[in-house]
């Protein structure tokens, strides 16, 4: 205890968001981001320097903690029950690392520290059930009710065999071994689908397609910004079979229509419900369909916003090379990276010789410049491989 | 002037066609009943959790309780308020109650998981259960009883002491004993008279108060707290009916002449009670709104109707009219309805009213516990047959004038 | 002649009416029936609860009742049909689904409730339910004689009989684990639950947690503690997430399930005034009828 409240004085003074340093305690200034009471963090009407009186667990609000991510165990081996069961060993950072997708540190470690350091669970919660506060769980409530909902989702059973390995004669170095696999481990990436169509209750249009390949790639979101409130059971699932990116999905569900658009309508909220509720399932973007133009393939590997720009909703781009393509000069171009190499006779004209107008869109023909019609059977050049991408 | 009545064991033969049927189905009760005893509760009835009474506490206990209303509801008339008309009755309602409570005491312990501990509750009281007054007051009204009938002992032994055998020395003190507990009686019968109309008051109330504290899980229809006033007035309401039941019963049995001016009589007194009776059931349906209950297509709406109408509308339309109390048949059919409506009342309150919200299906007797009910109940039958030859029960008019037949208090012979 | 008869009459009547008098005195000893401000409580968390049924093997195991091994009661498919406590599980887990979360459903424990009122205390004939000071509400074997009264009358359809034994069977019934804690060891269920959805302390304790929790995570709970007023008001405590009436929770009003029937019996036995006075009433309807009679 003693050692407990040293410790968090000494993290108070030296706090790196410190308060003011003047000569003056009896008023600091708050905590950022929070609208925190004095009462909150002090137990006394009137702390000091000295006595500042800290709640121990402060539990009326969140306190940011500041907490680089590198400096989170990694690793964890709890040995609570150490006579029934070996310790369980609980990859930290591997959990850190998906966090973000559900609300962060905060989602376990609930309540911060006055200190503003981030508490570890066994620092509020008592390890003895029968006690005089019961007003919060005990540490093995508290552990299980972290663990188990994410858990028993997932393995939909409630074994004790998951987490906790049984004290047996021969199997006692079997927690570190696994704790020797979990260290370095991180989260494997996510394999994405590329599109999802969902039938709808929509009386107008039952499907919505939503293509998650553009959204992530092309459009540049994080993972996070869409998937605030994801459970763990969304990927791991025991019984889940591996789907298919194009399998239609049902949608069944009782949340309400706002919880349902949350995703899609921080963008989309002015769209009307036709643009994605529609009556079959929508086929992928296609910019020669949908524009009229095809991309190159130089064009294709760019993203949207370097051509179409920032804003939300595309606008048309005129075709021009130029609109685009500003600091290009005659003089600076080599005619070989389009795929054809110039001979001597056409390197040396005038593009708009041939590219009539400078319209490089359209391909010139041969019978724009010549009568005969021998020469169309020749090539202005030889045809050459440009790079792997086609 | 009319023979005079005088209370006489019948001679007749014990065993007939009619008797036979019974003695088997006692047979057959029985021997389930072994099957209880032997194998436990639940290897005879469709008892459960969720049911933890059935077939056996309505009719068995509840209704035998209720059916044996005529003892104290004679007594009242004939002892209390002294109309010596109705003495001609008495002694087959007490027979009747003096056996109907022996058989309730065997269906509770039949009931009881613990029937070698029935005597607990003299022991060990709780003020506050219904159950427990019951229970006390049932056990002290049957020794109340049968203090009642031993006047009929003593009357059909007195001077006709006759042990066989080795038992021969025993005669005299058994006839000095017996003189000697007819003297004493004679002074103290009172007591046991109005103890037992006050016993019974309080007890046939009281059934009515156990249904009371499960009145969450009781069907509006039935439950209200007016329980204990309607049950006993039902009891009382149920008292005559009984008597005239068993009379004819009996006296057709016998092939004796059946006694209608006093039946009449007793089936004009009907009328009342069972208006009284009705208009508190219907009353208080009317101050709780539980009508409503009644259009909706349900077995309790149905067995309540049943209940209503041919338990107590029809027989009282009947014993209001003089030409049914004239007949001795209409007036049996009547008293019969009404016996009927209680009895299905009591099944009513303790079996179709009984809905717990956890039950996943409906309770329904078993053919063990239905055997075992029939079985017991041919066994009082045939009970009270012997009874009525051995000792002197029913009146029988005489040839010759005799003194009133007051067993109960006498005036003493000087 | 009269004299003597009229004589006796009064004298044995006033004897009679005596003896039922002095009986009050000792009809008012009833059963054990404790309300201590102590008594302790339980607060059942069904939104916390993940149905792992370990109560189930404590309290089994604690009872001295007979109990498959543990790895056994991860069996999902026992959720199926809705269970009740019997003779062989003084309380059982019940799911029911979660209407936002299919894949969280929610877990009710069902056992005694241990009534505040108890209607069983109330009705067992020879007062073998007794309310402890700690709150328990426990069956003495050496007095009950299998009536299943208690069974009728417990608003929550909580007492077990055992109808397969022919020899001495017994009422079961959670016993709030009372030997355990009276040698200050909590209840069996609570020690063993991996969450803590069960949480033991002092009854009044356990109200002001239960409403603190309500006040804090309000969106998580239907704004009702079940036991709190339920039946005159409960030992064990429910907060849940949805309708209770959806949770098969009987709808009970605040009154005590013994409340009217005791009533009615303290009235009809107040210091057994009225029973005697019925019978002095009759006495002198005797009495008078029979003067009448013999003076005519």
């Amino acid at each position: 205890m003693k050692h407990w409240s040293l410790c968090l004085i000494t993290l108070f003074l030296f706090s790196p968001t410190g308060f003011g340093q003047g000569s003056k305690w009896e008023k600091h200034a708050p905590p950022p981001h929070t609208d925190v009471q004095c009462q909150t963090c002090h137990a006394c009407p009137k702390p000091t320097k000295t006595d500042p009186c800290l709640v121990k667990c402060p539990r009326m609000h969140i306190l940011p903690g500041h907490h680089p991510e590198q400096t989170g165990p990694n690793v964890l081996q709890m040995g609570d029950i150490a006579s029934q069961y070996g310790p369980v060993v609980f990859a930290h950072k591997l959990h850190a690392e998906m966090s973000e997708m559900s609300g962060g540190c905060y989602d376990c470690h609930h309540y911060n520290s006055t200190a503003m350091t981030i508490l570890s669970c066994r620092e509020c919660h008592p390890k003895s059930r029968a006690r005089a506060d019961i007003s919060m769980p005990d540490l093995k409530g508290a552990y299980h009710r972290q663990c188990m909902d994410c858990h028993r989702q997932w393995t939909h059973s409630t074994d004790c065999n998951g987490c906790h390995l049984k004290n047996e004669p021969g199997k006692t170095d079997a927690e570190a071994m696994r704790a020797r696999e979990l260290a370095g481990k991180v989260h494997p990436e996510v394999p994405l689908p590329t599109r999802v169509s969902y039938e709808t209750r929509n009386q107008n249009g039952s499907y919505v397609t939503f293509f998650h390949d553009d959204h992530a790639k092309r459009f540049g979101l994080k993972c996070a910004d869409c998937h605030k409130q994801e459970g763990c059971v969304r990927c791991h699932d025991v019984t889940k079979s591996k789907t298919a990116d194009t399998k239609i999905r049902e949608v069944k569900t009782q949340r309400s229509m706002e919880q349902l658009h949350e995703p899609c309508f921080s963008c989309h909220a002015s769209d009307k419900c036709e643009s994605c509720h529609v009556a079959a399932p929508m086929k992928a973007f296609d910019h020669a369909r949908s524009s009229g133009w095809a991309l190159n393939r130089f064009h294709l590997a760019l993203s949207c916003q370097k051509c179409h720009g920032e804003k939300k909703r595309f606008t048309k781009v005129d075709t021009k090379c130029q609109t685009c393509h500003k600091g290009w000069t005659a003089a600076a171009f080599k005619h070989r990276i389009t795929g054809l190499q110039l001979d001597e006779t056409h390197g040396g004209l005038e593009c708009e010789s041939c590219h009539i107008e400078m319209n490089f869109a359209k391909p010139p023909s041969c019978a724009g410049c010549h009568e005969d019609k021998t020469y169309p059977a020749q090539r202005p050049g030889k045809m050459v491989s440009t790079t792997t991408n086609n | 002037m009319e023979a005079h009545m005088k209370p006489t064991p019948i001679k007749a033969k014990f065993l007939t066609p009619g008797v036979i049927v019974l003695i088997l189905l006692a047979v057959n009760g029985l021997m389930f009943l072994a099957g209880r005893f032997f194998f436990g509760i639940g290897s005879v009835t469709h008892l459960s959790d969720q049911y933890p009474w059935g077939l056996w506490i309505a009719v068995d206990v509840a209704a035998g309780v209720a059916l044996a209303a005529g003892g104290f509801t004679t007594a009242a008339l004939g002892h209390v308020m002294h109309l010596e008309e109705y003495h001609a009755v008495i002694r087959p309602a007490l027979l009747t109650a003096m056996l109907g409570y022996t058989f309730v005491a065997i269906g509770v312990c039949v009931d009881i998981g613990r029937w070698y501990f029935v005597w607990h509750p003299l022991v060990m009281w709780n003020g506050s259960s219904a159950l427990f007054e019951v229970g006390i007051c049932v056990m002290i009204y049957m020794t109340v009883l049968y203090i009642e009938f031993l006047p009929l002992v003593t009357e059909r032994f007195i001077g006709k002491v006759n042990l066989p055998g080795i038992l021969k020395n025993l005669n005299r003190p058994v006839e000095r004993l017996l003189r000697a507990l007819d003297r004493g009686l004679s002074k103290t019968m009172f007591v046991f008279i109005i103890a037992g109309v006050v016993l019974s008051t309080l007890h046939q109330s009281s059934l009515g108060t156990l249904m009371v504290i499960a009145g969450a899980k009781m069907h509006p229809l039935w439950f209200t707290p007016i329980l204990p006033l309607l049950f006993l007035l039902s009891a009382i309401a149920v008292g005559l009916p009984m008597v005239i039941f068993e009379s004819t019963l009996a006296a057709r049995s016998f092939k004796l002449k059946p006694e209608t001016e006093i039946l009449g009589k007793l089936g004009g007194m009907v009328a009342p009670i069972l208006g009284v009776y009705l208009a508190f059931k219907l009353g208080d349906m009317v101050i709780r709104e539980t009508f409503v209950y009644l259009t909706e297509f349900s077995t309790a709406s149905v067995m309540w109707t049943i209940e209503v109408l041919v338990g107590i509308v029809i027989p009282l339309r009947m014993f209001l009219s003089p030409s049914v109390l004239k007949s001795p048949a209409l007036t049996f059919t009547a008293a019969a309805l009404v016996v009927f409506g209680v009895a299905l009342n009591r099944i009513n309150n303790f079996i179709v009213a009984y809905t717990p919200p956890y039950a996943v299906h409906a309770y329904f007797p078993s053919i063990g516990e239905i055997s075992v009910t029939v079985g017991l109940i041919a066994l009082l039958t045939l009970m009270y047959r012997a009874y009525v030859m051995i000792f002197p029960v029913i009146s029988l008019p005489q040839d010759r004038p005799a003194l009133h037949a007051k067993y109960a208090i006498r005036t003493e012979k000087s | 002649m009269k004299q003597p008869s009229r004589r006796a009459f009064l004298k044995t009547a006033a004897l009679a009416g005596g003896t039922v008098a002095g009986l009050s005195a000792t009809a008012k000893a009833g059963p054990k029936n404790v309300l201590s401000p102590d008594r302790n409580g339980v607060l059942v968390d069904t939104t916390v609860c993940i149905g792992c049924r370990s109560c189930e093997y404590a309290c089994r195991t604690a009872h001295g009742l007979p109990t498959p091994p543990l790895e056994t009661y991860g069996d999902k498919t026992v959720f199926k049909e809705m269970r009740r406590p019997n003779t062989g599980a003084l309380t059982v887990v019940n799911q029911y689904p979660n209407p936002t979360k299919s894949d969280l459903p929610y877990y009710v424990k069902v056992q005694c409730m241990h009534c505040d009122h108890p209607a069983c205390v109330s009705a067992c004939i020879v007062g073998a339910f007794s309310k402890q000071e700690n709150g328990a509400i426990i069956w003495d074997t050496d007095k009950c004689i299998g009536c299943r009264y208690c069974m009728a009358a417990c608003p929550f359809q909580i007492p077990s009989f055992e109808y397969e034994k022919a020899l001495n069977p017994e009422i079961r019934k959670c016993d709030f684990c009372y030997t355990r804690t009276q040698e200050n060891k909590l209840p069996a269920c609570v020690d063993a639950c991996p969450v803590e959805a069960l949480t033991f302390g002092p009854r009044e304790e356990v109200v002001r947690i239960a409403k603190q929790r309500m006040a804090t995570y309000g969106n998580r709970y239907v704004n009702h503690v079940y036991g709190e007023l339920e039946a005159g008001g409960t030992g064990w405590m429910y907060l849940a997430g949805r309708d209770f009436a959806d949770l098969k929770f009987p709808k009970l009003g605040a009154s005590p399930a013994p409340g009217v029937s005791e009533a009615i019996q303290h009235g009809i036995f107040a210091y057994f005034v009225p029973p005697v006075a019925l019978y002095a009433i009759l006495g002198a309807i005797m009495w008078m009828t029979k003067t009448r009679e013999e003076g005519a």
